[in-house]
């Protein structure tokens, strides 16, 4: 691919890019680097850019995997400390405003990909799933346990 | 009350007229504030991110270009760095000696090269900076096209002889653009100053009103 068709595709999905990392590590600087390093990533499947049904899931699913990444380095190494993400839709089982990393960080990374799918950006489970590319059933089975324990944590961590 | 998510939106944002959550959107104050701040940052990204980091997404693909850019210094381009060094500005107050100069390279296909004031280069061509501070120096480098429009590329701490990280792709559209670097803290009052310049960016070589050295070099795009 030449250069003028990937600045053509960066300018289309670059700012999309952006925004997600922009909500995912709410930090200019880090968001900034993130899409390039997104982009990046993405490019190497190009058939997938060029396909506008089939972009904005992929640059969702890439630019997710790779920001909570960056927010699970980013807190390991001790560096930057990223601010935790609100809450869109509330559950009942999660009443609470935020999703602070130290819970976050307890989960493996498809199930934090799917709990700020549902808890943070507000998705129907068929959307988070079609977004990740995973089955429903998954998604509602990882969640049920990211909140069983994400609320036993929380428990323990008042008492 | 169910709102569209945030990849709803961005769908809608491609094609507003065949959003299936257009009339949500219209309705809902929520999901219009949320749709203007993603426009915002849009626009953020296509001033400021856009042109500081493509030539990064660029270099891990573009090997010889990346080498030519390596080469170039120890080709002794160094003696022939200074392009535009202009003198304090009326209110200049910095210390003795901290004067700032800037270079920039414009990569072409016969290898790197030193731009001089005012010179012609490709309107898309790819640009990489070096800034020299005496003194440790808040850096903002920025640029101002013809149409007024300004882009944020730098704003880092440097002190002494120093290759800025990346570099940037012009946008492809022919006219001047001139490039101010600026040791001063505070990027508001230097974009401030930038947007005062507006479209006389041939005759204008310094930021009014700011504090602190500046220099600038001036760039004639061309197709």
């Amino acid at each position: 691919m030449n250069t003028d068709r990937i600045a053509e595709l960066y300018r289309t999905w670059g700012p999309a890019i952006y925004r997600r990392c922009l909500r995912l590590l709410r930090d200019q600087e880090a968001a900034r680097d993130a899409t390039q390093e997104v982009f990046r990533k993405a490019l190497s499947s190009p058939e997938k850019l060029a396909d506008p049904d089939a972009a904005l899931p992929f640059i969702y699913r890439v630019a997710t995997n790779h920001c909570l990444n960056e927010r699970r380095n980013l807190g390991r190494r001790g560096e930057t400390k990223l601010a935790d993400l609100d809450i869109a839709s509330s559950h009942p089982e999660f009443p609470q405003r935020r999703l602070v990393q130290r819970v976050l960080a307890r989960f493996d990374a498809r199930t934090q990909s799917i709990a700020v799918g549902v808890l943070v950006d507000g998705m129907e489970h068929e959307e988070v799933a079609d977004a990740l590319g995973i089955s429903r059933k998954t998604v509602s089975r990882r969640l049920a346990r990211f909140l069983e324990h994400a609320r036993k944590y929380l428990e323990r961590s008042a008492a | 009350m169910s709102h569209p998510s945030d990849l709803k939106l961005e769908r809608h944002l491609l094609d507003k007229g065949r959003s299936p959550v257009a009339e949500h959107v219209a309705g809902c104050d929520r999901c219009r504030a949320r749709v203007l701040e993603m426009e915002k940052q849009g626009e953020d990204f296509r001033r400021f991110v856009y042109p500081a980091t493509l030539e990064n997404v660029f270099r891990r693909r573009w090997t010889p270009l990346r080498s030519l850019w390596l080469f170039a210094p120890a080709a002794g381009l160094a003696a022939v760095l200074l392009i535009a060094r202009i003198g304090p500005t009326f209110d200049y107050i910095g210390s003795k000696g901290g004067a700032l100069t800037l270079t920039a390279y414009v990569a072409l296909p016969a290898g790197a090269k030193a731009v001089a004031d005012g010179e012609t280069v490709p309107a898309s061509a790819s640009l990489r900076f070096r800034v020299r501070s005496a003194q440790p120096c808040p850096l903002t480098l920025l640029s101002v096209d013809a149409a007024g429009q300004v882009s944020k590329l730098y704003a880092q701490e440097v002190s002494g002889d120093v290759a800025l990280p990346g570099g940037i792709r012009l946008d492809g559209r022919a006219g001047p653009e001139r490039f101010f670097a600026v040791c001063s803290p505070g990027y508001d009052v230097v974009e401030q100053a930038a947007r005062r310049i507006g479209p006389s960016v041939r005759q204008k070589n310094a930021l009014p009103d700011v504090r602190g050295p500046q220099a600038s070099l001036l760039i004639e795009k061309k197709l």
